[in-house]
């Protein structure tokens, strides 16, 4: 670890934070039908696109008509993009001629990208044509739209007293693309291409190099996707190996740039969520609690990648950092981007449940690793665009729960009754994360199927399925890829994996809110558990670890644990010779 | 739970103009951006020689060659294939890794006498994420100026001069590690080989003659 190291991590994590306190203010008036700066320009879109809907925008439904139509709406995106994936020969933009996707991978891209996974069984350049990738983009909008959405609907049910309506499901929905999503993606994607990302819809481009080999670049319209991909946190990036492929991530800057870009908006929707409740201490709380997790997840995978692979310095490496060699954990990682921001990458995307990646995370010492699961496991170190907030918050009524037991009286939260049928919900949408995680790793190592698709010995092969379903069920995309998924097993089980895990959780949290909003506020007394401050952060600090650790500590001491201490002892895993 | 067809359309309305706006829109309002602005970085950052396109100085290339200097081991396809980028994913206990591993350096040690066991950079002998990156640190072109000097007869001193001179830092001083761009290096050193023994230049670098 150096001080440059340190000091390139603070700057990024500084820049996002000072980002996310004026985007908060500004997302706070999007979403309380507040004037903002960009209403002489949007106001007209959105009024035209309603009309043309013929939608009502001030017209407020339940939650239950809201989440049916966003699930639904869900769907239809979901149907256009699969048939464009399976029909791509017949589509333009298509100069390689890359035939039609085989329907169970078309099923796992479609799925994975409706829902904010992003996780990919394919490699970009080598499978979809430029018109698909396209098709792609649109899901990136609108699946980072619907998360949002949702942890809205969420907030209004805290917020309203004795109330019945959570919004409307259109309105809310446009507001998040032409007001947040479109606006930030043409910046950022800009500022790719001026730093060197392509945008052409040429697939590929053949060169002589200077020593006369024949080489061929794969390119397209990668500018417009690695903002969105990004800015609402979906990861799935134009190549195999998303940001560490330099057209998807020229420099050191661009790097920094993409992590500012993933961590923003998820940091700005804590804040926003403060003061949506009017409530800034409790959610300035609960950016404590997350901050907390992220920094101590970031100095264990930077110390570890920093200290690098011992048995390469045995067989004569230098791992050591050095004024000319930077030293660590090399393999996978891109040189002139180095192990502290490329640390800092790797848990961020893990944090912000984005799963674009700028290293190859199979090739991270165990322990890294294991901080990586751990993230999507927990998923609430900020997350993903809204479902963060909804994971924090659902964690929040189990730690208010916890908490009533010990003193004996009611759980109350933010002036409402916290009683059996919220934390039922909240339990469930809990286990289900858990259930839908585990049950199918079991599964699949007990399988000839599932095994065969291992590429490393030992327990990091199980680690290499564990981390597959945590990132799918956390919606998170980012793989341990030496792990080939595209078969029919995984293309299949993994797609049902990130199809539960999306919406069994999403339903139980958007319910807890339709039972909310329907309960009048009791006033704060001597009594009342204050929703901030140091007891309030300990008590849900202690809930999620105390939940975490007790669901997922025996898969994750298989695998990443066994490994290190293996490892550690200097032993090295071999496949058995048959 | 029933929803009616006046409904259905509102929705499949919304998802046509949305895709309409955010895939095509969207992608080809940045396309234009890029057509008038960025012209350059649009196309892929295309390098030029002689009228014919070499390469991008963001995309690494096979430089396997003692001759030149040699970057990192590349999992993209056969080394260096744009079409497949990707890591190799090997697991850093996984023994066949290790015995990958004991070839490449002992192969550095051999072909660079100069360098002591434990003190090859790292990165020389891993392979990047996507197997296309261009960047050696500044320890891996050091160390393999003695070699190159020996075998193309320009002195060590110019070798490390240029290595010296093409040393790309931290960004804005504070992004990034310092490491050389192994595209940029053996540009400039193919026009000190075309100046000294250009019987070896075009035998090298066949691409620009």
């Amino acid at each position: 670890m150096t001080y440059t190291g340190v000091l390139q991590i603070l700057i990024t994590l500084a820049a996002m934070i000072i980002a996310a306190v004026p985007l908060s203010k500004y997302l706070a008036h999007v979403f309380k039908c507040e004037t903002t700066f960009l209403d002489g320009i949007v106001n007209p879109a959105e009024s035209l696109t309603l009309k043309f809907l013929k939608v009502n925008g001030n017209e407020e439904t339940d939650w239950i008509k809201y989440l049916k139509t966003g699930i639904i709406v869900n769907f239809f995106m979901l149907a256009i993009v699969y048939l464009i994936l399976r029909f791509q020969n017949f589509l333009p933009f298509n100069q390689m001629h890359y035939h039609g996707i085989p329907w169970a991978l078309d099923f796992n891209t479609a799925i994975s990208f409706i829902t904010n996974t992003n996780w990919q069984n394919y490699s970009g350049e080598e499978a979809l044509s430029n018109f698909s990738q396209m098709s792609l983009v649109f899901l990136q909008f609108t699946s980072a739209a619907t998360g949002l959405v949702f942890a809205v609907a969420f907030i209004r049910g805290l917020v309203r007293r004795e109330a019945k309506y959570v919004g409307n499901f259109y309105a809310d929905f446009i507001k998040a693309i032409y007001r947040v999503f479109l606006p930030l993606a043409v910046i950022f994607a800009v500022v790719m291409l001026w730093q060197g990302a392509p945008q052409t819809f040429i697939m590929q481009k053949k060169v002589t190099n200077m020593t006369g080999v024949k080489q061929t670049l794969s390119m397209g319209p990668v500018a417009s996707m690695v903002s969105i991909e990004n800015i609402g946190t979906n990861g799935g990036g134009f190549y195999g190996a998303n940001a560490a492929q330099p057209y998807e991530n020229p420099n050191p800057f661009t790097d920094a740039l993409t992590v500012f870009m993933m961590g923003t908006i998820p940091i700005a929707l804590f804040l926003m969520y403060g003061i949506m409740i009017g409530n800034k201490k409790h959610a300035w709380t609960l950016f404590a609690v997350a901050m907390t997790l992220l920094v101590i997840c970031l100095a264990t995978v930077y110390s570890r990648e920093a200290h690098g692979n011992p048995f390469l310095a045995k067989l004569g490496a230098n791992v050591s950092a050095s004024k000319n060699n930077p030293g660590g954990n090399m393999e996978g990682k891109q040189e002139h981007i180095g192990i502290a921001q490329t640390s800092l990458f790797a848990v961020s995307t893990t944090a912000f449940t984005t799963g674009n990646v700028d290293s190859a995370h199979d090739s991270f010492m165990p322990l890294s690793g294991m901080v990586l699961m751990a993230e999507m496991m927990l998923n609430l170190i900020f997350g993903g665009k809204g479902v963060g907030l909804l994971n924090m918050l659902t964690m929040v009524i189990i730690a208010m729960f916890i908490a009533g037991l010990m003193v004996g009286r009611t759980p109350e939260f933010l002036g409402k009754k916290i009683e059996a049928k919220e934390v039922k919900l909240a339990t469930l949408a809990m286990f289900a994360h858990a259930f839908i995680i585990l049950v199918p790793f079991a599964i699949a190592v007990a399988i000839p199927a599932g095994l065969a698709g291992i590429l490393n010995p030992g327990p990091h092969g199980l680690s290499e399925i564990l981390y597959a379903y945590t990132s799918a069920v956390a919606n998170n995309g980012s793989a341990f890829a030496g792990l080939n998924g595209d078969t029919l097993f995984y293309n299949i089980s993994l797609g049902l994996a990130i199809f539960f895990g999306r919406y069994i959780p999403i339903i139980c949290q958007v319910a807890i809110a339709g039972s909310l909003i329907k309960k009048k506020s009791i006033p704060e007394s001597a009594g009342t558990f204050p929703a901030h401050g140091f007891l309030f952060y300990t008590v849900v600090m202690g809930t999620i670890l105390l939940v975490g650790a007790l669901t997922f500590f025996p898969a994750l001491a298989l695998g990443p644990v066994a490994e290190h201490f293996a490892m550690a002892k200097g032993h090295l895993f071999y496949f058995n010779l048959k | 739970m029933f929803i009616v067809g006046k409904e259905l359309v509102k929705m499949i309305k919304l998802t046509i103009l949305l895709y309409i706006i955010c895939s095509l829109g969207y992608t080809f309002l940045i396309w234009g951006i890029g057509k008038i602005a960025f012209p350059f970085q649009a196309g892929g950052s295309i390098v030029y020689k002689n009228s014919k396109p070499i390469g991008s100085m963001f995309i690494g290339e096979k430089f396997a060659s003692p001759y030149i200097f040699n970057g990192r081991p590349s999992y993209a396809g056969n080394g260096y294939d744009g079409t497949e980028s990707g890591g190799s994913n090997y697991a850093p206990a996984n023994g066949k890794y290790i015995a990958v591993e004991k070839k490449l350096i002992d192969k550095f040690l051999i072909e660079n006498p100069a360098v002591k066991k434990g003190g090859v950079p790292v990165d020389i002998v891993t392979g990047s994420g996507s197997g296309l990156g261009p960047y050696i640190s500044i320890a891996a072109a050091l160390d393999q100026v003695q070699r190159i000097s020996l075998l193309t007869g320009i002195s060590e001193t110019m070798l490390y001069g240029l290595v010296r001179r093409n040393i790309s830092y931290r960004q804005f001083g504070i992004f990034g590690t310092p490491g050389v761009n192994t595209v940029k290096l053996n540009l400039k050193l193919s026009l000190l080989l075309k100046k000294y023994n250009y019987k070896l230049y075009k035998s090298i670098f066949k691409g620009l003659v």
